[in-house]
Order: structure tokens, then C-alpha cells, then sequence
């Protein structure tokens, strides 16, 4: 049997011995995210749109209100404007029933829990009718008041409808490659720890070389991993494009296409590196005070990326995506943001593959060394210099 | 044939082969014996390259193992070694196809070890549920299900009740007898005495002491007799000699040096014992010698 062939034959034990686990976890994960957010959009769906209630004292611009409002908020708002007294006014106000009540065209009282957006909105609606109304005070025409008036509202407000869109598909980047890196580089790392403390290692070694055996299990739980990835976050972006929740944005397809590629670099880095750190344990028992500190590089990508994200942070996620360890969590995120300049992206790009060549190959040393020190605990030094202690390579 | 030839290895401070040379030929049975830390799995590691000596040279028919000669071998190692949770024969196929078997070839081996070894009942069943003997018994086959050509098995008797390691002889034999190259390790000297022509002694990384086991125990100048009767004034009348073991009606006695087994004939006939065995030291006294202990 070739080489070629004998990493076939292990990839395939890798998969079939993991199958059930990689299924239940899939549907898990499938139910979760599917589950979670058809919740939010059954809870969502009872708010409606935003409304804006209004009094007014003695039929003050009853019309102009209602036709103004809805101007400043895109048209998405229902406006109700309504006359009362005075005293019943303040009474409706103060149950919060109404949320803003214009006594005069200078004076307008707020709800006690008025939103902010409520009082800007009915404030500017309040001046631009007072505006108008000097204006034609002083002999301008309708025409004229809106041409004074109409530079404001066409560009003052930039707003990008994709945008609240490509900051969740970055942010769902983020915690999909997180869990997918961070899950299967723990099922290496066990999976070698098994063989080590089971011997099987000993048994196999002799018909499989251990750099084949670890490309094996690369190929084979990088596979499962992507797989995964996929699997979840399409149904994710598809539950919720389909319940209108979100409008997946036209980056959605080009963010899965440059995670897949990211992510097989990523996992050959950490990959290798829970590989290594897995064959220092003597058993598993041992093996959770190795691999759980190596949690923390991936863990950090993963905090500083989401909060970066969320919080338009754009400077430390651009640095932390130039850093290897980093590099696979955020750059997809920052390139399904558009924020990613071509020589940023050849530059992360270059460093990645630089960085996994190297983390590879000194990652498969210390695996050799760990792996065929059979029942024993080995230090990072110990295996990296048993490493070269090895005729089947 | 393996061949062995001056193997050197040392761990740190540690020198687990100092110069270690041995052959195994086609059809031979050869029993590895030596006491803990001795360097017996050292050696069996580093014909499956999982160690690489320092010195020395370990050859198969006169060339260089490579890693297609190694899948042409079978290895049981001392800390017994399969994926406790994939089902008996699944992980025999898998483990025979590792070793260069087809798929259907490899299918077909697993059935006819399985049936030979009573497990066809437990072909489906994971590892971790078969019993330590049933499991000794899977190890075995997964050392043999590709028929190699050489099978090195660090003690395979280790654990196993007496019917089971007999069975276990048995299918080695077999194996010895239809050309298979086999060394095994074992502290079960009576099991080495019964299964083995040929045994080799190592202690502190090196042989020091191979041959035929009769051969070896020969030429040992001490000598045992074994007699049967109430009296055992005549153990006075042989120089140096001392009981080592007395039941009733019947003494061992380890003879001083000298004694012939004509010298001895004439005592024991003046003493009027007509019984008894005139025999060389039991192997485990070879090997204790040897060992330095």
C-alpha cells in the first residue's frame, strides 16, 4: 500500500470512529442556532413597528405632524397624533400613554421614559414646521422652504442597510471559527492522548509512519470540521433570511469561501499544536492541564474579535487579524466587512502560511517524540529533542 | 532471518543497549528472556523504528528494514494496544489492510482468525466490552492476521490463565512451523522450556547467554539429583552438596562440584536407594546465573 493510501486508510478509521459524535454535535449545534433564532423572531414579532404617540393642545398641527414625523425616521414609524385638553394631555403623558405632548410651537413636554430617538425626532419635526413657518412669515414660498430644506434631509443620513448585516455575518464568523477550531483541535489532542495511553500508537506505528498518521487525522477532523462549520452556519444564515430577521448580505457566500480557507490554515496551525501538546500526556486523565492552557490563544482571537466587531473597533482587530494566531478567527470577519485592504490581506496571508509551516513541522517533531513514549509524560523539550529520535519518518 | 548486530542505544544516563547481537531464522522460535530493564522491549522497539539506535545495525535476509519490510512484520507490544471503543473486526480489517492486505482479503483473515480463536460471536462487539483474555486473544490475531513473515511479541503470556496461554503456544507453533520467524519475551520460564529450542539471555543491554536450552542448562557445572527414600545420611557422603528441597520419602539435593553421576550412583546404591534423577540446573537457575543475580 502507498503512502497516499495508508493516510486514506487512517483518515477513513478517524472519521468512522468519530461519526456519531460529529452527528449529534452538528444536530446539536443545527437546533441551537436554528432554535435560537426563530425564538428571537417569535419574541420580536410581538414589538411591531416603532410607534410615536403625540398630543396636542387645541388641534395645533395636527396634520403637519403626522406627515413630517415619518419623514425623519424613513418612513418606518407609525405616528398618531391626537388633540386633548390640556390637563388630560399632561394626565395622558404622565401614564405615558402618549410620549410627547406640544403645547405651542416652542413647547413640548416628553413622557417620563420618552426615548431619545422620540425626542429628536418629534424636537426636529417641532423645528422644521417653526421654520417653515417663519419662513413664510418673511415672504418665501413653500417652494423655497423646501429647497432650503431638502440638502438636509438627502445627505445627511448615510446609512447603509447591509451594514447591521455584514457586522453579524462577522461576528458569527468569528464564534463559528472559534468553536470549529477550538472543538476539533480538542478532538486531536484527545485523539492522541487515546492512542498514547491505549498503545495503540506502538501497534500501529510499525505499519504507518507517525507523520502520516497525524496528516491523517488533520485531513480527517479538518474535513469534519469544516463540515460542520458549514453545515451550522448555513443553517443559521438561511433561518434567518427566511424568517426575515436578517437580510443575509451578498458577502455571506464570499465570507463562507474565505473561512473554509482560513480555517484549513488555521486548523493545520492549531491542529498540529493540540496534536504536539496531546502526545506529551501519559493518559487522559493527564491530558486536560495540557491542552486547556492552549485554549487561551484561540479564546483571546475570540473575545478581542466579537467585542471588536460589535464594537467597530476597527484598529485592534485589524492588528490582532495580522497575527497568525489571530489571523483565521478575525480575518474573515474583516473581509466580509470590506475592510480588509488587498497588500493587508496578501500580508496576513503570507505570515499564515509562514507561521503554519513552521508550527507544522515543529508541531509533527514533538508529536513523534510524544507519541512513542508510551505511558509516559513527556515535557515540550523532552519530545521536541525525541522527536529526531525517530527511524520512521 | 533478523539479525541483530551490536545494537547500541542509551536514554540520557541510561544505556538500555550496550552492544546487542542476535539472529532469528524462518521457522524458529526464539524466547527472549532477561530481567527487567534488561533492554528486551528496547530491542523489539527498535525493529518497529520506534527508537533509533545509536549504533549497530538491525537487518532483515541481510538488508536494511524499511517501512515496507516492517508492514511484512507483527508486533505485539508489552502494554497491550487497540482502540478500546471500534467494534473486533472492524478494527482487524483495519489493522490487516494497515499492514498491506486488501479489503477482501483483510475481511476474510478476521472471520477465519476470529472462528479459530471462538470470537465470531463478538465480531461486532467494541474491545472494551470483551473480557482481558478475549482481548489478550484479539491482540494476538491483530499481530497475526497479515501473516507476517516475522512476529515479535513482548510478553505475550503476561495475564493470561493456563488454558488460555496454552491455547496461545499452540497457534505460535503452529506459526513456527510454517515458516514464520518468531521472538517473544516472557518471565514464564516453564512456558519458554516448553515452546522454545533456542533462547537468549540478555542483561544490562547485552546477550550473555544463547543457545539451546538443554545445551545451556548442560553446561552449568552444577547438578541436581533427586531421590527417592526416608534416609538422606548418603547427602553427607557428596562434598559440598546441600538439600534444597525434602517431602516425604523424596530429596533434592544441588550436588558440590565434582560430583559425577557415576560418584553419585555409588553413594546413593550404598545407601540403598535404587530411585533417582541425575539432571542439570532448571532453566530459571541458568537464567539467574546469567542475569547475575
Amino acid at each position: 500500500m502507498t503512502g497516499l493510501g495508508l493516510i486514506r486508510l487512517a483518515t477513513w478509521r478517524e472519521v468512522y470512529s468519530r461519526r456519531k459524535a460529529f452527528l449529534v454535535t452538528t444536530a446539536i449545534a443545527v437546533t441551537l442556532v436554528v432554535g435560537g433564532l426563530v425564538a428571537a423572531s417569535i419574541a420580536g414579532s410581538d414589538d411591531g413597528p416603532p410607534a410615536i404617540a403625540v398630543g396636542v393642545v387645541d388641534a395645533f398641527a395636527v396634520q403637519a405632524l403626522e406627515a413630517e414625523i415619518p419623514v425623519y425616521l424613513d418612513g418606518e414609524v407609525t405616528v398618531s397624533v391626537a388633540r386633548f385638553e390640556f390637563d388630560e394631555g399632561m394626565e395622558l403623558l404622565r401614564s405615558e400613554e402618549i410620549d410627547a405632548f406640544v403645547v405651542d410651537a416652542h413647547h413640548v413636554f416628553w413622557a417620563p421614559s420618552a426615548p431619545r430617538w422620540v425626542v429628536d425626532t418629534v424636537a426636529s419635526t417641532m423645528s422644521s414646521l417653526n421654520l417653515r413657518a417663519a419662513a413664510a412669515d418673511l415672504g418665501l414660498d413653500a417652494a423655497d422652504v423646501a429647497a432650503l430644506q431638502a440638502p438636509i434631509l438627502g445627505e445627511t443620513i448615510d446609512y447603509d442597510p447591509d451594514e447591521e448585516g455584514v457586522m453579524v455575518v462577522s461576528v458569527i464568523t468569528v464564534i463559528v471559527m472559534f468553536i470549529a477550531i477550538l472543538a476539533y483541535g480538542q478532538w486531536i489532542a484527545y485523539g492522541v492522548v487515546e492512542e498514547k495511553a491505549n498503545r495503540v500508537a506502538e501497534l500501529i506505528l510499525g505499519a504507518i509512519t507517525p507523520t502520516q498518521l497525524l496528516t491523517a487525522k488533520m485531513i480527517a477532523l479538518g474535513g469534519l470540521g469544516l463540515t460542520q462549520m458549514t453545515v451550522v452556519a448555513g443553517a443559521g444564515l438561511g433561518t434567518a433570511s427566511m424568517l426575515d430577521q436578517l437580510d443575509v448580505p451578498a458577502v455571506a457566500g464570499s465570507a463562507w469561501a474565505w473561512s473554509a480557507f482560513w480555517f484549513v490554515l488555521g486548523f493545520a496551525f492549531y491542529g498540529s499544536v493540540y496534536a504536539a501538546a496531546g502526545s506529551l500526556a501519559a493518559d487522559s486523565q493527564e491530558a486536560g492541564s495540557v491542552i486547556t492552557p492552549l485554549n487561551i490563544l484561540p479564546g483571546l482571537g475570540y473575545a478581542v474579535g466579537v467585542i471588536a466587531f460589535s464594537a467597530g473597533a476597527e484598529v485592534v482587530s485589524r492588528i490582532m487579524s495580522l497575527v497568525p494566531f489571530w489571523t483565521p478567527m478575525l480575518m474573515p470577519g474583516r473581509i466580509a466587512s470590506g475592510m480588509v485592504a488587498p497588500w493587508e490581506l496578501a500580508l496576513a496571508t503570507a505570515l499564515m502560511i509562514i507561521a503554519t509551516v513552521l508550527v507544522v513541522r515543529i508541531g509533527a517533531r514533538i508529536y513523534l517524540g510524544g507519541i512513542t513514549q508510551a505511558t509516559r509524560h513527556v515535557s515540550w523539550r523532552q519530545a521536541f529533542r525525541g522527536g529526531s529520535d525517530l527511524v520512521s519518518t | 532471518m533478523l539479525t541483530v548486530d551490536r545494537l547500541e542505544k542509551s536514554f540520557d544516563e541510561v544505556r538500555a543497549l550496550d552492544g546487542c547481537s542476535l539472529e532469528v531464522k524462518s521457522g524458529q522460535m526464539l524466547g527472549l528472556l532477561g530481567p527487567n530493564g534488561a533492554g528486551k522491549t528496547t530491542l523489539m522497539r527498535g525493529v518497529f523504528g520506534l527508537i533509533r539506535p545509536d549504533g549497530g545495525a538491525i537487518t532483515w535476509h541481510g538488508s536494511p528494514i524499511d517501512a515496507t519490510t516492517r508492514r511484512r512484520f507483527g508486533y505485539m507490544p508489552e502494554e497491550r494496544g487497540l482502540y478500546p471503543k471500534l467494534e473486533v473486526r472492524w478494527q482487524l480489517v483495519y489493522l490487516a489492510r494497515l499492514h498491506g492486505m486488501g479489503e477482501l482479503a483483510a475481511g476474510t483473515a478476521a472471520d477465519r482468525w476470529l472462528e479459530q480463536f471462538s470470537l465470531s460471536d463478538r465480531a461486532t462487539s467494541r474491545v472494551s466490552e470483551l473480557s482481558h483474555g478475549n482481548q489478550q486473544r484479539v491482540q494476538l490475531i491483530s499481530a497475526l492476521i497479515h501473516e507476517p513473515e516475522l512476529v515479535i511479541l513482548d510478553e505475550p503470556f503476561a495475564g493470561l490463565d493456563p488454558i488460555a496461554s496454552e491455547f496461545m503456544a499452540s497457534v505460535l507453533a503452529e506459526l513456527a512451523t510454517r515458516g514464520t520467524a518468531i521472538l517473544f519475551s516472557s518471565h514464564q520460564l516453564d512456558v519458554v522450556e516448553d515452546l522454545c529450542r533456542e533462547v537468549v539471555i540478555m542483561h544490562r543491554g547485552r546477550v550473555v547467554l544463547e543457545g539451546a536450552i538443554d545445551e545451556l542448562r548442560a553446561a552449568s557445572d552444577t547438578r541436581y539429583v533427586e531421590a527417592t527414600g526416608e534416609s538422606t545420611d548418603w547427602v553427607a557422603e557428596l562434598p559440598a552438596s546441600e538439600i534444597v528441597h525434602r517431602s516425604t520419602g523424596r530429596a533434592r539435593v544441588r550436588l558440590g562440584g565434582g560430583s559425577s553421576l557415576e560418584s553419585v550412583a555409588r553413594v546413593l546404591a550404598g545407601s540403598g536407594i535404587t530411585q533417582f534423577v541425575f539432571e542439570p540446573p532448571p532453566l530459571s537457575e541458568v537464567f539467574r546465573s546469567a542475569a547475575g543475580s
